[in-house]
């Protein structure tokens, strides 16, 4: 009743593990896609090693987070074990990355695709750290560069840049990245970034002192961002922000969305919110009437 | 909506314990369970995961940056707090062999302050001036690396031999994971369960991160431990691997 296909992946329900959470090792990827995720994403791989930003890094203010984690990282070199072990996940392993340069995030991509991901989730979004991520979301040019050198690597592996929703220019970089070869494309990364300072210590608490916003708070943002996507783009779109509940997921596909993933909720309602969230969205779906996610996708347009 | 968001309070008292351990109590008082931690934010530094050693007390040790920056601070600084946070100790039975070494004496005393078992008790540590709370624990053995106080022995090596003497529900502890190594094989041969309070580098400390999830079940530290029973510690990474702050593994 759940199942959809997004650029040729067959999916057992729309719910994706967002990119950057729990998805540091092979066997927390398994456990997510045990607890009834339609696909997982492997925590951004960079060229190198890398620590990330002093802590705290993620935290909870109420009605959604914010997180400065900084792209920690293995490096692509290092990750022997996961690539071995991902083979026994039963559900699609998305591999999301980074560079710092153009030819990095390529060199990355190249060792990547030897490990046959489902799918490559490009970070263009991330707002923490001050030379990757979201450096090459913002221009249109520089999107549609990278996405071109990308493909030219990928092979038959799909690629799908996930969009900072911070510039004016969103809109103009979707499309740049679908003119050059992408075949989704997913909105978005967090919001911001956001600041909290603690009135006592008169210091901003993230170590980052800023942190990018998701959660609830962010969602009604994210469904604007969906809905206008879909009528500028031809290109599937995965929806990430704030979804928590089945009807959460049901808003971002009547927006435009193929697909969602599902990050901070794991938060909020635990590692179970795929499973959670499916079996809301088969009631909401008897209920009405619907026979098949498809039918609902774009349909509030 | 829930928050998880350190608080700042004062810090109320700080005492030197040994020569790189310091107890500091906070204005603050958590519910909480022995062997649960919370997240102590040192404004400006960093943030790091702690074991309560008392409702609103931490006692640390300094190994690096933000324990070094903590041991800096003085009674009415403030420190963040968030938590409690993770399982805490939960042991079946009633005879309990405790076992701390090192610092990890800390969350031990929370245990045989507040855990309600008929206690035996095994500290140890490297020399007698790193000894701290034994007044807190019954029982007591006490043993160090180099015979200045108790008996000269490590602790797995006292605890080994009291669990041969007598009949124990369980052992719980905490300290260095090659002590917890040694110490869960005496366990397994002796047939008794064992509950041990394990550390993994810590990030978001609320279950979201993954950075602490162990190989092969991805059992997160923050969340479904740090305390972990036999079925857990069994053929996973524990005592044979972790991972760094980048997510690099590195040998135990």
């Amino acid at each position: 009743m759940l199942t959809m296909e997004i650029a040729g992946l067959k999916l057992k329900n729309p719910t994706i593990l967002a990119a950057g959470f729990l998805g540091t090792s092979a066997s927390i990827l398994k456990r997510v896609a045990d607890s009834g995720a339609g696909a997982v994403t492997i925590k951004s791989i960079g060229p190198e090693p890398r620590e990330g930003n002093p802590n705290p890094t993620v935290l909870c203010w109420g009605e959604g987070l914010m997180n400065a984690v900084g792209l920690p990282t293995p490096g692509y070199k290092n990750m022997t074990r996961e690539w071995a072990e991902l083979k026994d996940i039963s559900v699609p392993v998305i591999a999301s990355f980074y560079g710092g340069s153009i030819s990095e995030f390529v060199e990355v991509a190249e060792a990547i695709v030897e490990n046959k991901p489902a799918m490559l989730d490009v970070n263009i979004g991330c707002p923490n750290t001050k030379k990757h991520g979201a450096v090459f979301g913002k221009d249109p040019e520089t999107a549609g560069k990278l996405i071109n050198k990308i493909k030219e690597v990928a092979g038959s592996i799909p690629v799908m840049p996930k969009l900072t929703p911070n510039t004016d220019n969103m809109l103009e970089v979707a499309k740049a990245c679908v003119d050059n070869g992408a075949d989704a494309i997913a909105g978005f990364n967090t919001w911001g970034p956001g600041m909290v300072i603690d009135v006592n210590v008169r210091k901003p608490v993230m170590g980052f002192k800023t942190g990018g916003i998701s959660g609830p708070a962010v969602r009604p943002l994210m469904v604007k961002g969906i809905y206008d996507l879909y009528e500028k783009i031809d290109a599937p779109i995965v929806a990430v922000g704030g979804i928590m509940y089945g009807t959460d997921v049901i808003e971002a596909m009547m927006a435009g969305a193929t697909a969602v993933e599902i990050g901070s909720g794991i938060h909020y309602r635990g590692i179970d919110v795929f499973s959670k969230a499916c079996s809301e969205m088969e009631a909401w779906m008897k209920e009405n009437g619907v026979k098949s996610l498809e039918e609902l996708v774009g349909s509030a347009h | 909506m829930p928050t998880d968001f350190p608080q700042s309070y004062r810090l109320t008292g700080v005492r030197k314990l040994t020569p790189t351990v310091k107890a500091f109590e906070f204005a603050h008082e958590f519910d909480f369970v022995p062997g649960q931690f919370i997240m102590v934010w040192v404004p400006g530094v960093d943030e790091i995961p702690i074991s309560l050693s008392g409702p609103n007390q931490i006692t640390v040790k300094k190994v690096g940056e933000a324990t070094n920056a903590l041991h800096s601070l003085k009674k009415g600084d403030y420190i963040g707090v968030r938590g409690p946070y993770g399982n805490g100790f939960s042991i079946p039975g009633h005879r309990v062999l405790l076992v701390g070494g090192g610092v990890g004496i800390a969350p031990m005393k929370a245990l045989a302050q507040y855990g309600e078992k008929d206690f035996t008790s095994v500290i140890g540590a490297q020399d007698k001036t790193e000894l701290f709370f034994r007044q807190y624990f019954p029982g007591l053995h006490m043993c160090t690396d180099d015979g200045s106080a108790g008996e000269k022995a490590f602790a797995t090596v006292v605890a080994e031999r009291l669990l041969k003497d007598r009949k124990f529900d369980a052992v719980a502890a905490c300290g260095p994971e090659v002590m917890l190594k040694f110490l869960f094989q005496i366990c397994e041969k002796a047939n008794v369960p064992a509950y041990f309070s394990m550390e993994r580098w810590m990030k978001c400390g609320i279950g979201v991160c993954g950075h602490c999830s162990v190989d092969p079940t991805g059992w997160r530290v923050c969340k479904e431990g740090p305390v972990a029973d036999g079925t857990v510690l069994r053929n996973s990474e524990f005592f044979q691997y972790k991972r760094d702050q980048a997510g690099r593994e590195v040998e135990l």
